[in-house]
C-alpha cells in the first residue's frame, strides 16, 4: 500500500497561478486517468459466462472521451445529411439510380442495419465482459457508434422510401423480412452470432470476421458497385460508416491481445475462430456475391476476385498473420470457403429466384448481357443455371396470368431445397457447386438438415443452442398467399405484391395470382 | 473491368440515359413513409420512430415484436439475445416505449457535441478571467478528494449499464439505456475534465485520483454508496432493475443531494463557481434519465394493461431493496459537513441540511414513489439520513486527518 499523501487540505499550501491566459482540456489529459477510474471489488465481475479471461491491463488505441466522440461524430453526421439532404437531393439522386440496384439496396440496407442493431448489443456484451476500463471505453464507443450505424443504414430505406421510384420494400422491410427465407441466415451471422454467446466467441464473430475481415469486401466493394450503377446515396452513407471500423477492428485485435495470456485461450481460440469464420462466411459470401451480381446492370469484377483479394490475402494472410505471434492460425474452413467464393452466391441465387414472392423486392432474371457475363467469369454457369432461367423464361416466370412457380417447379424436377439448420441458409444439394455436403439428422423426433460438416459440428456441441424452426418447417403446409399477407407482403393498394419477377410498371402480380395457384408449402425434411 | 477502376453513372452521360430509360415513368407506390404500419406515439410519425422502431429482431414471444419465431442461435444453455427473463418486469408491448426526448444517433450527439463546446468555452473564459483565484484554500481538498470521489460513482454506475444495454428488450428501449449510460460516462469524466483543468491553474493540485480512490474506498463516508454501487454494477443481473435502482433511486437520490446540494450549494461559498458549472451538464444528464425513467417504468410497465400490477409489485420490491442502502449512502455522505472548515450556518448549518435532504426526498416522492404507488414517509426518510449528521454518527475527517479503514 502507498503512503498516504498529504490530505486535502495541506494541499492548500500552493498559490494559485495568477497567469489568466485561456487554457482548456484536451481530451488525451482526461483520458491518461481512465484506468484509475476503476477500483477493486469483490463482486466486480462479468455477468455473462466466458471460457476465458480478460486482461486488466488493456490499453485501447483510440483514445477518445464523451465529449470527443461527440464532437468528431457530430461533425460527421453533418456532412452526411447535408450531402443527403441538401445536395444529394437537389440532384434527384434516388431517381438516377439504376432500379435493379435500387433494389438491391432494399436488401443491403435492411439486412444491414440487422447487423449493425445487433453490434450494439455485442458490444455492450464486450463492455461489460472487459475488466481494464480503457477495453471498456473502446468497446462502449462502438456501441454508441453502432447505433450510429443502425440509424444510418435505416435512413438509407427511409431516403429510398421518400426519394424512390419504388418505395415498397424500402418502407417496410423490418415488417416483410420476417417471413422472408433470406432473413434467416442473417439473423444467425449478424444478429445472434455478435451476441449470443461466450464474449469471445462474439467478439471474434463481429470484430475479428465480420469487421476485419468483412467491412473491406462489403463497404469497399458496395460503395463502387453502387456507383456503377448510379447509386451516389449509398457511397455517402457507408464511406461515413466505414470511418468508425478502424476502431471496431482494433477492439477486435485488442480482445484477442487482452486473453491472449490466458493458458486456456491457447485451448479454445482456434476452435472459436473456425467456427466464427464459417458463421460468417456462410452468409456473406453467397449473400453479398448475389446482390453485386444479380442486382447490378453494371458489373465492377466477378465477386469471387474481390473475395480473394480482402478475404484471403488480406484478412487470412496479413491480419491473422499479425496474431500469428500469438498462436492464431488460420481456420480450417477457408478452404470451402474458398470454393463457396466462386459458386455459393449462384446456388443462392437460383433459390432466391425460386422463392421470389416471399421477398420484400423486386428481381428480374438474368438477361442476355447478364447471361454473357456470367458464363465468361464463370465458364459452366450456364450450363448449371443459365439454362433453367432460360426455361423459367419460358414457362412464365414473369407472367402473372401464367400459374408458374419456380419453386414448384424445382420441387417436381426433384431439385429439393432444404435449410441449414445452423446457418439458416438455404441449399439444394443437386444444384449446388459450392461446398456442399447434404447430412440429414435425427434428434428427440426433430429432424434437420446441414450442407457442411462445420454446421453440424456446431449443432452436435450444443443442440440447445440452436432449436429455431427452420423457415420451411415453420410454414409448413401454409399456402403462399397466406404467408404473405400475414408478412406484410402488399403494395398500398392492397393486392399488388411488393415482391415482382420483374423490373416493368405493366403485369405485376397481385396475390389473386398467387393464390390461384394453391401452393403449399412443403417440408423437404418428411421426403426422407 | 477492375475493382478501384469503375465508372460512376452519375457522371456518364450514357449511362445516365440508360438509367433514364429502363425507369418507370411514375412511382410505383405510393405509401412514402417508412415503417407506416407503426402506431406513432403523437399525432405524426417522426423520423425517431420512423428509425428505431422493430430495428430490433426479436424472437416473436418478445412482448410486442413483430418477429416471427425464434432465435437462431443462442447462449450457452439456451438463452436468447433479448430474452424475457432478463427481467422480472414484463412488457405487453416493449416496442411502445419512446424516449421523450426522441434521441436517434444524429440529435444525441449532436447535443453532446454542443455540451463539449460549452464546456470548451467556459474554460477558456473561466481562466482567462482567472476565476479560480476566489477559491477559498479551505475548499481544494475537497475538490481533490470529495470531488474526484464522485468521478468513481458516476462511473461505476456507467458501468452497471453495460449488462442492461445488452439485455435490455426492444430497439426503442436499448438505444435509450445505451444513450443514458454514455451520458454517466460522461458525468464521470466531466468531473475529471474539472479536475484536469484546476491542476493547470492551482500549484501543488494533481490531477491524480489516488487520494480521492483511497478514500472513496476505505471512508466510511463513502462506504455506504460504495457498496451500493458495487452491487449494482457487478451482483444485479436484471436490467429493468439495474435502471430503475441507478435512476430512480440511487442517482435521484444520493446523486442529486451530492451534486446540487452538496456541491452546487457549498462551493460557491468558498469561491468556487466552477464547480456548480461543471455540474450543471451532469444534473441536466441526470433529468433527461428522470424523463426516460418515467416513461417506461411509469406509461409503460406500472400501467401495462396487462401486467401493471405485477409490475408495481415487482418495482415496489426493488424500491425496498435499494431505498436502504441508498439512504445509508447518504446517511454517511452527510457526515461530510462536520468536516468542512469555517463553513458558515448558512449553507452548511444542520437545518440548512437538512431542508436539502427534504428537497431531494420530496423530489423523489413526487418523481418516482408516486409513479408506482410506493407509499413513502418522506418525513422519515429525512430523519433516517440527517442522523449522519448526528454528532455521535458524524464521521469526522476524512480529507484532513488520516484515513480510518471500515472495521
Ligand atoms: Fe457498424
Ligand atoms: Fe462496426
Amino acid at each position: 500500500m502507498q503512503s498516504v499523501k498529504p490530505s486535502g487540505h495541506s494541499i492548500m499550501e500552493n498559490t494559485k497561478r495568477a497567469v489568466r491566459a485561456p487554457t482548456s482540456v484536451e481530451a488525451q489529459e482526461v483520458h491518461r486517468y481512465l484506468m484509475d477510474f476503476k477500483w477493486e471489488f469483490e463482486k466486480n465481475r462479468t455477468k455473462y459466462g466466458t471460457k476465458y479471461e480478460m486482461a486488466n491491463l488493456t490499453k485501447e488505441q483510440f483514445k477518445l472521451t464523451a465529449k470527443e466522440y461527440a464532437r468528431m461524430e457530430a461533425i460527421k453526421e453533418e456532412r452526411q445529411f447535408g450531402t443527403l439532404l441538401d445536395g444529394l437531393d437537389r440532384l434527384d439522386a434516388a431517381n438516377r439510380v439504376h432500379p435493379r440496384w435500387a433494389e438491391a439496396m432494399k436488401v443491403f440496407a435492411n439486412f444491414l442495419e440487422c447487423g449493425e442493431y445487433n453490434a450494439i448489443a455485442g458490444s455492450a456484451l464486450l463492455w461489460d465482459s472487459a475488466q481494464s476500463p480503457e477495453q471498456k471505453n473502446g468497446y462502449l464507443a462502438q456501441v454508441i457508434d453502432e447505433i450510429r450505424h443502425s440509424n444510418q443504414t435505416a435512413y438509407v430505406n427511409h431516403y429510398f422510401s421518400k426519394h424512390g421510384s419504388d418505395a415498397a420494400g424500402h418502407n417496410n422491410p423490418r415488417q416483410l423480412r420476417s417471413v422472408g427465407p433470406a432473413f434467416r441466415g442473417i439473423k444467425r451471422a449478424f444478429g445472434d452470432g455478435f451476441n449470443a454467446g461466450d464474449p469471445v466467441e462474439c467478439s471474434i464473430n463481429l470484430q475479428l470476421v465480420a469487421e476485419a475481415c468483412y467491412t473491406n469486401p462489403l463497404i469497399v466493394a458496395l460503395t463502387e458497385w453502387a456507383a456503377t450503377n448510379g447509386d451516389e446515396i449509398t457511397p455517402t452513407v457507408f464511406t461515413s460508416i466505414q470511418t468508425d471500423e478502424m476502431r471496431h477492428m482494433a477492439n477486435g485485435y485488442q480482445t484477442i491481445v487482452s486473453v491472449i495470456n490466458d493458458p486456456k485461450a491457447k485451448l479454445h481460440l482456434n476452435t472459436d475462430l473456425n467456427n466464427a469464420f464459417w458463421t460468417q462466411t456462410k452468409y456473406f459470401t453467397p449473400i453479398l456475391g448475389y446482390l453485386f451480381e444479380y442486382f447490378s446492370r453494371y458489373k465492377v469484377e466477378p465477386w469471387y476476385k474481390t473475395w480473394n483479394r480482402w478475404v484471403y490475402e488480406d484478412w487470412a494472410g496479413i491480419w491473422l498473420g499479425r496474431l500469428a505471434k500469438y498462436g492464431v492460425t488460420s481456420p480450417p474452413s477457408l478452404r470451402e470457403a474458398k470454393q463457396d467464393a466462386v459458386w455459393s452466391h449462384h446456388d443462392v441465387a437460383i433459390l432466391a429466384y425460386a422463392l421470389w414472392p416471399l421477398h420484400h423486392w423486386r428481381h428480374e432474371l438474368p438477361d442476355e448481357v447478364d447471361m454473357a457475363w456470367f458464363e465468361e467469369n464463370y465458364p459452366g454457369w450456364y450450363d448449371r443455371y443459365g439454362r433453367i432461367y432460360d426455361e423459367w423464361r419460358k414457362l412464365g416466370f414473369e407472367d402473372p396470368k401464367s400459374g408458374f412457380l419456380p419453386s414448384a417447379w424445382l420441387i417436381e424436377n426433384g431439385y429439393i431445397p432444404y435449410v441449414d439448420h445452423v446457418s439458416g441458409v438455404p441449399f439444394c444439394p443437386k444444384l449446388a457447386k459450392g461446398a456442399c455436403d447434404l447430412r440429414i439428422l435425427e434428434r428427440n423426433g426433430r429432424r434437420y438438415a446441414f450442407s457442411d460438416t462445420y454446421g453440424e459440428q456446431q449443432f452436435l456441441l450444443e443442440p440447445e443452442r440452436y432449436e429455431a424452426q427452420d423457415f420451411l418447417t415453420q410454414f409448413e403446409g401454409w399456402e403462399l398467399s397466406e404467408v404473405i399477407r400475414a408478412g406484410g407482403g402488399l403494395r398500398s393498394d392492397g393486392k399488388t405484391m411488393i415482391a415482382q419477377p420483374h423490373l416493368r410498371s405493366d403485369n405485376m402480380w397481385t396475390i389473386d395470382d398467387i393464390q390461384r395457384i394453391g401452393m403449399k408449402i412443403p417440408n423437404p425434411l418428411k421426403m426422407h | 473491368m477492375k475493382q478501384g477502376q469503375s465508372i460512376r453513372a452519375a457522371f456518364e452521360p450514357e449511362r445516365i440515359m440508360e438509367i433514364r430509360k429502363v425507369s418507370p415513368a411514375e412511382p410505383l407506390e405510393k405509401q412514402r413513409t417508412m415503417s407506416y404500419y407503426v402506431v406513432p406515439e403523437g399525432k405524426r410519425l417522426t423520423e425517431y420512430e420512423q428509425l428505431t422502431a422493430y430495428a430490433q429482431q426479436s424472437a416473436d414471444y418478445a412482448g410486442g415484436g413483430i418477429e416471427v419465431g425464434e432465435y437462431q442461435q443462442k447462449h450457452a444453455g439456451g438463452r436468447g439475445a433479448y430474452a424475457n427473463e432478463t427481467t422480472e418486469v414484463i412488457n405487453r408491448d416493449w416496442f411502445k416505449f419512446r424516449d421523450p426526448d426522441r434521441r436517434w444517433f444524429y440529435p444525441a450527439v449532436k447535443a453532446k457535441a454542443e455540451d463539449g463546446r460549452t464546456a470548451d468555452r467556459f474554460m477558456k473564459a473561466a481562466s482567462s478571467e482567472g476565476l479560480v483565484r476566489l477559491i477559498e484554500r479551505d475548499w481544494i481538498g475537497f475538490l481533490d478528494v470529495d470531488f474526484g470521489a464522485l468521478t468513481f460513482y458516476e462511473y461505476g454506475l456507467f458501468n452497471a449499464h453495460s449488462s442492461a444495454t445488452k439485455d435490455s428488450i426492444s430497439d426503442f428501449v436499448k438505444t435509450w439505456v445505451a444513450l443514458t449510460a454514455f451520458d454517466k460516462n460522461d458525468a464521470a469524466q466531466m468531473v475529471q475534465t474539472e479536475r484536469v483543468f484546476l491542476s493547470k491553474q492551482i500549484e501543488n493540485f494533481d490531477a491524480d485520483l489516488v487520494r480521492a480512490k483511497e478514500v472513496w474506498t476505505k471512508s466510511p463516508i463513502y462506504a455506504g454508496i460504495r457498496e451500493a454501487v458495487e452491487r449494482l454494477w457487478g451482483d444485479t443481473y436484471d436490467w429493468g432493475e439495474i435502471l430503475w435502482a441507478s435512476h430512480a433511486i440511487i442517482d435521484a437520490i444520493y446523486g442529486q443531494f451530492v451534486r446540487r446540494e452538496f456541491f452546487q450549494r457549498i462551493a460557491p461559498a468558498y469561491g468556487d463557481n466552477i464547480t456548480p458549472w461543471f455540474l450543471s451538464q451532469a444534473s441536466g444528464y441526470a433529468q433527461t434519465a428522470k424523463g426516460g425513467v418515467r416513461r417506461l417504468f411509469g406509461d409503460n410497465l406500472a400501467n401495462d394493461p396487462d401486467f401493471g400490477l405485477h409490475n408495481r409489485a415487482v418495482i415496489r420490491a426493488w424500491t425496498d431493496k435499494w431505498l436502504p442502502v441508498t439512504l445509508a449512502g447518504l446517511r454517511g455522505f452527510v457526515g461530510i459537513y462536520a468536516q468542512l472548515p469555517n463553513a458558515s450556518e448558512k449553507v452548511a448549518g444542520r437545518s440548512v441540511v437538512e431542508e436539502g435532504v427534504e428537497r431531494v426526498m420530496q423530489d423523489w416522492a413526487t418523481d418516482f414513489a408516486h409513479l408506482i404507488g410506493y407509499e413513502a414517509d418522506v418525513a422519515g426518510l429525512v430523519a433516517e439520513v440527517m442522523s449522519g449528521m448526528d454528532p455521535a454518527l458524524a464521521y469526522r475527517s476524512d480529507a484532513t486527518k488520516s484515513i480510518q479503514p471500515i472495521s
